[in-house]
């Protein structure tokens, strides 16, 4: 079976379980939203699925067990970006970007053409290319965030797993970052995205996954998925929802008025 | 990656910069010898009196220089990379002052007088056993903040148990030779000293060598490294133990030299573009450079005084250190 296969995924932490028995398959091509309130378990999903957490259940990428990988054959196939985004050293942006290339070097050897390639495509792709000799630590919020979105992108994995990369960008570079993870998946690349922009997940993601105490809610289309019945259920809320050039449109409107 | 070309360079300036403090050193000491001459006899000794002080006392001294050195700034780059932290040093694992307990307890239980070679011994064995202990209190999770509280209560307890040692000391010339041996020198070493302490750093230099792909990753945190491909806890265990041994022989052979592991990446690090895997190789000559350049210098200063070189970094470091508090501060706020 190729792409993600994911059966009876189960993390616990202490005697409490993060996540219950997830199971949910994600092919060549899509772009899957991950949604859910706060603590839902969406980025201990992801952390999972990376090996950064003991899980019990089966996980498999093309047919592959992914505990079975050895890290960096899996850092090949699997790119990850976390939602902290921490930068320890003031490296430059172009070396920043360039990290993501680790996986696919030899010890000691430098950057070969091909990275040096990888990393220029991913640079553009993210709108960074003028930060290139920038100090990563100087940089704006939101330049910060595309530079660390572009290393993720420079790794090329078929398989990319973002989490909230829309935080703290303006209108523009948020359209611009869903954009750019379709055009992904044009190219043959899986997307799972942890996203709690209602209406950029509605309007962008070829599928959502709802997330609801460490289990999978509902899996489906963005509009069969995000209804008014289950926006008031999970989240509490009242939304305008509509459709424009045959895409879903969400506008969260206000809480739920309880009787 | 332009910087690569600007890392060759300084690296190259670098080596240059050891190789002349190393024949510097070799050519600096009380007996006033001819520099021709005293090259010579290392090239080819003969039975002269020169080729005694050369061999025995000058190489000696200028290789632990050049040795010790590049152990304490490798080894300090590395913690720095490792624990994420420019205030880390190799002193912060409570390496030094483990290995200073030991020679401490060799000296005083007399052992040191009767068979000269126990010092460093004890000395490597106290450093060995800290790095095993800090294993055992923080190993298991490899989280950099555990591996910082377990070295410090280390630390402190070597300390405490040094300070048992010397309290509890009846002879006056032991306490003496005691805090002497503690104030870190390269003066009367001979080459057993090198042939003892050589093997230690240069086993420890090779796992850290290797680390500068997996600290580079390290830069965007330990979730990031690890989904890259790095192992954190492969990570902690060699960038620990590999201390341990160099920067453990280092305090085994010439007791507790400071702040070389702090400053030497600090002021390096700007000119590698703050990457890592770059700053290695060059904080290691780098480390070199200092320590030649400082026992170089305490014999300058004070010719007949025999000035501590542990005293000299310290009373450099000192102040840098301070320097280092208030930059932070200003940076933070």
């Amino acid at each position: 079976m190729s792409g993600l296969v994911v059966q009876n995924l189960s993390v616990r932490l202490g005697r409490r379980a993060v996540l219950d028995g997830v199971s949910f398959t994600a092919t060549k091509g899509e772009l899957i939203g991950l949604v859910g309130v706060n603590g839902a378990g969406k980025s201990t999903l992801l952390r999972a699925l990376v090996g950064l957490l003991p899980s019990d259940g089966s996980m498999e990428f093309d047919g592959v067990d992914l505990r079975r990988m050895k890290a960096g054959e899996r850092a090949r196939r699997i790119a990850y970006l976390p939602q902290e985004r921490e930068i320890a050293w003031p490296i430059a942006v172009a070396d920043l970007v360039a990290l993501g290339r680790t996986p696919h070097r030899k010890p000691f050897a430098p950057l070969a053409h091909t990275d040096l390639e990888a990393i220029d495509r991913a640079m553009a792709r993210m709108d960074v290319e003028h930060l290139r000799a920038v100090p990563a630590t100087e940089l704006s919020g939101g330049e910060r965030a595309r530079a660390l979105i572009a290393r993720a992108l420079a790794q090329e994995a078929p398989l990319l797993l973002v989490d909230e990369p829309t935080a703290g960008l303006d209108p523009g570079h948020q359209i611009d970052l869903m954009q750019v993870l379709t055009d992904l998946t044009t190219a043959g690349t899986t997307v799972l995205v942890c996203i709690h922009d209602l209406a950029l997940a509605a309007r962008w993601c070829s599928r959502i996954l709802l997330v609801d105490a460490g289990t999978i809610k509902a899996d489906g289309l963005p509009e069969d998925v995000l209804s008014h019945e289950m926006l008031g259920s999970i989240y509490g809320i009242t939304a305008h929802i509509a459709e424009v050039d045959g895409r879903t449109i969400i506008q969260p409107l206000g809480r739920v008025q309880t009787v | 990656m332009r910087r690569a070309a600007g890392t060759k360079v300084l690296l190259g300036g670098l080596s240059l910069l050891v190789l002349m403090l190393f024949f510097l050193s070799l050519l600096t000491g009380p007996a006033d010898l001819s520099p021709v001459d005293s090259l010579r006899v290392l090239v080819s000794p003969d039975e002269s009196a020169l080729t005694l002080v050369m061999w025995e006392i000058r190489l000696p001294r200028a290789l632990l220089g050049l040795m010790i050195g590049a152990s304490l700034g490798l080894s300090g780059a590395v913690l720095q990379g490792y624990l994420r932290n420019p205030l880390a040093e190799p002193g912060l694992l409570g390496v030094s002052a483990s290995a200073s307990l030991g020679a401490v307890i060799a000296i005083h239980s007399g052992l040191a007088a009767a068979f000269a070679l126990s010092l460093p011994l004890m000395a490597l064995l106290g450093a060995l056993a800290s790095v095993l202990a800090l294993h055992l209190f923080a190993g298991r999770t490899g989280s950099a903040l555990t591996v910082i509280l377990a070295g410090v209560a280390l630390s402190s307890l070597a300390g405490a148990m040094t300070s048992l040692v010397l309290n509890l000391s009846s002879n006056p010339f032991a306490a003496l030779e005691i805090v002497f041996w503690m104030l870190g020198s390269l003066a009367d070493r001979s080459m057993v000293h090198v042939y003892l302490a050589a093997p230690f750093m240069l086993a420890g230099g090779a796992l850290l060598a290797g680390l500068g792909r997996m600290l580079d990753t390290l830069t965007l945190g330990p979730d990031t490294a690890a989904s890259m491909g790095t192992s954190m806890r492969r990570l902690g265990v060699l960038a620990t133990f590999g201390t341990a041994l160099s920067v453990g022989a280092a305090a085994a052979v010439a007791g507790a030299i400071g702040f070389v592991g702090l400053i030497v990446p600090h002021l390096l690090r700007p000119l590698v573009g703050s990457q890592p895997s770059r700053l290695l190789p060059a904080s290691a000559l780098g480390g070199a450079c200092l320590l030649l350049a400082a026992d170089v210098a305490v014999r300058l200063i004070a010719p007949e005084r025999d000035l501590k070189l542990g005293v000299l970094t310290a009373a450099i470091g000192a102040p840098f250190f301070l320097w280092l508090v208030i930059k932070h501060r200003r940076s933070a706020a």
